[in-house]
């Protein structure tokens, strides 16, 4: 009884899996976009949106979108723009050499600034619920796992924050910055058997980070006139000194990832006593 | 070299599948982050550095841990 | 160059198998890897419509050099920008998730989700 029940669950399941599947590779070998067919393999960068955050001339096509109306939908390449050369141009209006993170810090700070707030609720709610969970002693580690450990830990820190100082210029940024972050006090706390992880210190440090955020908008707010405006000049592209307060975000950013990370893990390790 | 990347595919598609299929939770666990190693792999290929930088870190690494950590409060085990 | 219709195949199947998942398990921490699973499909997805055949990642560089309207060499940029923060908030919302899960274990000494209520 209990088993048909079950095969026949399962066979609904796969033939619902199974038309889906169906339907989106039907959709992908005959692609159809209002009579025309969609070009998948050959899109051109100078279809979309992001032609402007590439060539990092978003205020003068907002200009010719207000003068010029719907006619700027079919001639996006007569935008001005300028040709940018890595290590000479200068005073652009965002200078970052990576686009990825021209993009999450400047052009969509605002954006960013929820997700990170999202992150921080999530981390209270677990918080909150892991009250009454009891911790429960692992096996003593080995001397090699001990001894590495305490090693390591200040190589990993140095590279987390190497990656979220060099975010406009290589790969990376805070986010990634954080997580390497929070795998180095994960180590500890897998390595070092009477380790305790102080989640105080790390609430503290935490919700300074996110004050300093909100405080590096609301300064862009008064001189600029614009929530997280950009009010230091962005120097000369691919320096270290460039990108004006990107750099400075992603610093905090990745503080605040990596305390709120840390805090998630040890918390789900430990339990919570205080209940 | 195209040979590879569909090998290196299929073991995407056999470690997705033994993530679902297996009784042992532990061996669930694992499958699942290895299934993110290679997806970052795959980011890599796409020309995403920062994307596989980020899927690396926290798919093969963080989230690992904290469904290790879950799974010890509770049962290894699936049940019937 | 790797043809982006492979990749759009990879992340369907890959969604599918995670559906089949979430359709059919019965362990609840199952159902939470198997969300994972569609999750990393979805990034997959969303990471190839930026895909561009012969393009090249979106850092200028020195080997690059310069890019104007008449030379762009980059792949689109702005999924990689949105996907970059799904994936860590994707942890977050795992984590939570995993803990209402231990909470419920605690509760009904069982993780299969059809046993569930019965008793407290």
């Amino acid at each position: 009884m209990k088993k048909t029940e079950f095969l026949t669950g399962s066979f609904i399941a796969l033939t619902l899996v199974v038309l889906l599947g169906v339907f989106f590779f039907q959709a992908l070998f005959q692609p159809s976009y209002e009579g025309k067919v969609m070009p998948i393999d050959n899109v051109n960068l100078k279809d979309r949106v992001s032609l402007h955050y590439v060539l990092k001339n978003v205020n003068d096509a907002s200009k010719y979108l207000a003068t010029n109306g719907m006619r700027y939908f079919n001639n996006r390449s007569s935008v001005p723009s300028k040709t940018i050369t890595f290590g000479k141009t200068k005073n652009l209006e965002e200078g970052s050499a990576n686009e990825v993170t021209s993009i999450v810090v400047n052009y969509r700070g605002f954006d960013t600034l929820g997700e990170v707030t999202v992150l921080f609720i999530s981390i209270i709610g677990l918080t909150m619920l892991i009250g009454g969970v009891k911790e429960k002693k692992l096996r003593m580690p080995s001397v090699i796992v001990r001894t590495g450990s305490k090693f390591l830990f200040p190589f990993i820190l140095l590279f987390g924050v190497y990656i979220f100082i060099h975010g406009h210029l290589t790969p990376g940024g805070g986010f990634p910055g954080g997580a390497v972050i929070a795998s180095g006090f994960l180590l500890l706390l897998l390595g070092l058997e009477n380790f305790k992880f102080n989640t105080t210190v790390s609430k503290v440090i935490e919700s300074l980070a996110g004050v300093t955020f909100v405080g590096i908008g609301l300064v862009g707010l008064f001189m600029k006139n614009s929530f997280l405006a950009n009010f230091i000049p962005t120097g000369t592209i691919g320096f270290l000194y460039s990108a004006g307060m990107v750099a400075l975000i992603y610093i905090v950013v990745g503080i605040k990832v990596g305390a709120e990370l840390s805090t998630g893990v040890a918390e789900l390790k430990e339990g919570n006593k205080n209940d | 070299m195209v040979i590879l990347l569909y090998l290196v595919v299929l073991v995407l598609a056999i470690s997705a599948l033994c993530a679902i299929f297996t009784k042992d939770l532990l061996v669930s666990v694992v499958a699942l982050g290895v299934n993110s190693l290679i997806v970052s792999a795959l980011f890599f290929l796409m020309h995403a550095p920062d994307v596989a930088i980020t899927e690396a870190a926290i798919g093969a690494g963080l989230s690992t841990a904290i469904y290790v950590f879950a799974i010890r409060h509770t049962k290894r085990q699936e049940e019937k | 160059m790797i043809s982006s219709i492979f990749f759009y195949s990879t992340a369907f199947v890959l969604f599918l198998i995670g559906l089949f998942g979430v359709l059919t398990r019965k362990n609840i921490i199952k159902i939470l890897v198997s969300l994972s699973i569609t999750e990393t499909a979805v990034n997959l997805f969303l990471v190839t419509v930026g895909y561009i055949k012969n393009g090249k990642a979106p850092i200028l560089t020195n080997t690059i050099g310069s890019i104007g309207m008449n030379n762009l060499k980059f792949v689109d940029p702005l999924p990689q920008a949105l996907v970059l923060t799904a994936i860590v908030i994707g942890l977050g919302t795992t984590a939570l998730s995993l803990v209402i899960a231990i909470k419920l274990y605690k509760n009904y000494g069982t993780l299969n989700i059809t046993k569930m209520g019965g008793k407290r």
